[in-house]
């Protein structure tokens, strides 16, 4: 593994209770600016009250985060291995030659394998959807799977959601609770 | 003459010879081999939870007590610190699986040709993460009652 892509474990721009919960969740290719810029404006708009609503609130923004970089990831899947897919369509309409390096040519955008990819594909009546559907064939276990984590970042963020309204209600209620006694104490 | 012994298939014969090879080896002797062999089907330890481990002890207890002023507003008495202490060991807990999870993005980031093998390792993490949240989830909804029915008493 590059060591530019290995995980940053920075808790400085966290404020203490935050931090308590674990450094952000960042890899080297991940924006730490736009991160801290997410938690803050998450913690200004829910104001947490005690550490569980920050554990909630936090939780909330890595998952937000998690699931832009699993759609972020996601895309450059498909584009990262386009020049499967166009190996895939090339031998489906039987080009002759090694199609292999042809497509790999062609991702590597060198310019006289993009001019004879594009002639084949026109005369075939195809284009880059069909390309990008081939790759989707080839990668469909790959994709599936980075779907699922994105429904299962998404279902975590709502049951969070719906945790902080239950404890926010529960709170509410005590406190009415607190207030109706005193003043029946004070009556 | 006798005849000779009946040869295996070529794939067989090497199974026999694997199985006669690890008849032969008793394991690690050294004290350092036996340490290292005592880890050889540990992965992640996610399975053994932070009050399973001493190292956390103390954090468990800061983290609960923060849970305990925060929320209630003065450290409890102990049945509401206890409460207050599975909630901190299931925050730690999450803690240590996205740490796991972390290498395993930043792999998958590194070279998404070959995406199928952390892909594979975080899914299986994400099961991890779901019970560590469904416990937390538990947890805190006990203590949340604890507390109200501590504020009824008062």
């Amino acid at each position: 593994m590059p060591t530019s892509d290995l995980p940053v474990a920075s808790t400085s721009a966290l404020p203490a209770d935050l931090a308590a919960l674990g450094p952000s969740p960042l890899i080297a290719s991940d924006d730490a600016a736009t991160y801290d810029t997410l938690l803050a404006g998450m913690c200004a708009a829910v104001r947490p009250a005690d550490m569980i609503e920050r554990a909630w609130t936090r939780d909330v923004v890595d998952l937000v985060w998690e699931t832009l970089r699993l759609r972020r990831l996601k895309a450059a899947l498909m584009t990262s291995c386009a020049d499967q897919g166009m190996q895939k369509l090339l031998d489906g309409i039987n080009v002759p030659g090694d199609t292999c390096s042809l497509a790999r040519r062609w991702a590597a955008r060198d310019l006289a394998a993009v001019g004879e990819v594009d002639a084949v594909l026109n005369a075939a009546g195809l284009g880059l959807d069909h390309v990008m559907a081939k790759t989707l064939a080839v990668r469909i276990a790959e994709i599936e799977r980075i779907d699922r984590m994105i429904a299962s970042a998404e279902a975590r963020r709502a049951a969070a959601l719906r945790e902080i309204a239950r404890h926010r209600a529960q709170f509410a209620a005590r406190l009415r609770g607190a207030a109706a006694a005193h003043v029946e104490a004070a009556a | 003459m006798s005849a000779a012994p009946e040869r295996p298939p070529p794939e067989s014969a090497r199974a026999h010879a694997s199985r006669a090879n690890g008849r032969k080896s008793t394991g690690p002797t050294s004290a350092a081999g036996k340490r290292r062999a005592r880890g050889n089907a540990r992965r992640h330890g996610l399975t053994v939870p932070a009050i399973a481990h001493a190292g956390f002890a103390r954090e468990v207890e800061d983290l609960a007590r923060r849970v305990e002023v925060s929320v209630a507003g003065a450290e409890l008495d102990a049945g509401g610190h206890e409460l207050a202490c599975r909630i901190a060991e299931t925050l730690i807990d999450l803690r240590r699986v996205r740490m796991v999870k972390l290498p395993l993005v930043a792999e998958l980031a590194a070279d998404l040709r070959n995406a199928a093998r952390p892909l594979k390792a975080l899914a299986r993490l994400d099961r991890y993460e779901r019970r560590t949240l469904s416990r937390r989830k538990a947890a805190i909804r006990e203590f949340d009652a604890a507390v109200v029915e501590l504020a009824k008493r008062t």
